[in-house]
């Protein structure tokens, strides 16, 4: 479904929800869960985190769902719950993630390990991307965080910005701070 | 460095929006053409595309078909925003509209005082009626609405003891059910503007 229109049925499921009707909700994850579970999954690396962090992301919205600005839209509402539970998850565990390097150092680095990833897709994942992506995870929380909404999810960098609740200014430096530490680390693409 | 009319560190600072394709079209003509006289912004500018196209180009990551259920599964153990947002009604709110009630009634006793009696019993109904439909809309069956039916009957025996026409007791309805209706609307605003929440 395209952008406007989606707005326009993810307003009525709100209205709905709110309105206390069974199933409105589950629309809601039915429609958002993969975008969401893309974007965790390519901000932690890893399937068991990703699928861990989307349901603890849909829960929080759904229990802050009295508190949701109407008119904006629900879906950058619900990328920044799971942005920042992410960021805090990313935190916590502090170093950047063990299985990835294993995964790297063992040569299967070409593998797409997300759950439902058939080999014709893991296929697809390139030796660039998979070196990009193996740097992107050493980085930083939030500076990863805004590579992955930028570059993979496709966020504006306004929208990031909210997100994230930086300046653009601030945004746009983390983006090059980040592209300028995975050059050094993979070298020219 | 300078190329054409735009500095390269302005360039460079509007590069990802250029690549958004979010800039006015006379910005965006002024940074193509720049790119196309500047070697090192022309290289920052390959670095973000060729960025967006290896981490855009990745496979989605599939969770799989038991995501929603499980999302569903526990959500549905959690109370719903609808009582949430009643809940939220039910403490503070309730509270100041109580208040407000009470307020109301201190004022109608005082025009009592000055002979207007078929005004105090007017009141008596409007809050007893008011507090019998907050009870039904924000606690049904619960030990609030108990109480609040407590409430609602005591005012109820006062405007019986008025003796207040059949007119009186239905405008003191009508009023109530608009009351509580303005209250609730009112109070859900607040809750999605998160501005003048703060005030109660």
């Amino acid at each position: 479904m395209a952008g406007p229109a989606q707005a326009a049925e993810d307003e009525i499921l709100v209205q709905r929800c709110l309105d206390g009707q069974a199933g409105a909700f589950d629309a809601l994850v039915a429609s958002h869960h993969r975008r969401v579970y893309n974007l965790v999954y390519r901000m932690v690396g890893n399937a068991e985190d990703a699928m861990d962090l989307t349901q603890e992301a849909f829960l929080r919205a759904y229990s802050k769902l009295h508190t949701f600005e109407r008119g904006r839209p629900f879906l950058a509402w619900l990328r920044r719950i799971a942005t920042n539970l992410c960021i805090d998850h990313l935190r916590r565990r502090g170093s950047p993630d063990v299985s990835l390097d294993e995964r790297t150092e063992s040569g299967a680095q070409h593998a797409d390990t997300s759950p439902g990833a058939s080999p014709e897709e893991a296929l697809e994942v390139s030796e660039d991307a998979r070196r990009v992506l193996d740097a992107v995870y050493r980085l930083p929380p939030r500076q990863r965080a805004a590579l992955v909404l930028r570059y993979v999810d496709g966020m504006k960098v306004a929208e990031i910005a909210r997100a994230l609740r930086v300046p653009e200014g601030t945004v746009k430096t983390m983006l090059f701070r980040g592209r300028q530490a995975v050059r050094e680390m993979v070298g020219e693409l | 460095m300078r190329r054409g009319t735009m500095s390269c560190s302005r360039v460079r600072g509007l590069l990802e929006e250029y690549h958004e394709g979010s800039l006015p079209a006379g910005e965006e003509a002024g940074v193509a053409a720049h790119l196309s006289r500047c070697d090192s912004c022309e290289s920052e500018w390959r670095q973000i595309a060729r960025f967006a196209a290896v981490l855009g180009g990745l496979p989605a990551a599939d969770p799989g078909a038991g995501l929603v259920g499980a999302i569903s599964a526990r959500a549905a153990a959690l109370p719903s925003p609808r009582e949430r947002w009643l809940a939220e009604l039910g403490g503070r709110r309730l509270a100041a509209a109580v208040g407000v009630c009470v307020v109301a009634l201190a004022g109608v006793r005082y025009l009592a005082a000055l002979g207007l009696e078929p005004v105090e019993a007017w009141a008596a109904g409007l809050v007893s009626s008011a507090v019998g439909w907050l009870a039904a809309v924000v606690s049904a069956g619960g030990p609030l609405a108990r109480a609040l039916a407590g409430v609602a009957g005591a005012f109820r025996l006062a405007a019986d003891a008025a003796a207040p026409t059949v007119g009186l007791y239905l405008a003191a309805e009508v009023a109530a059910v608009a009351a509580v209706v303005l209250v609730l609307s009112w109070a859900r605003v607040r809750v999605h503007g998160r501005v003048v929440g703060l005030v109660v």
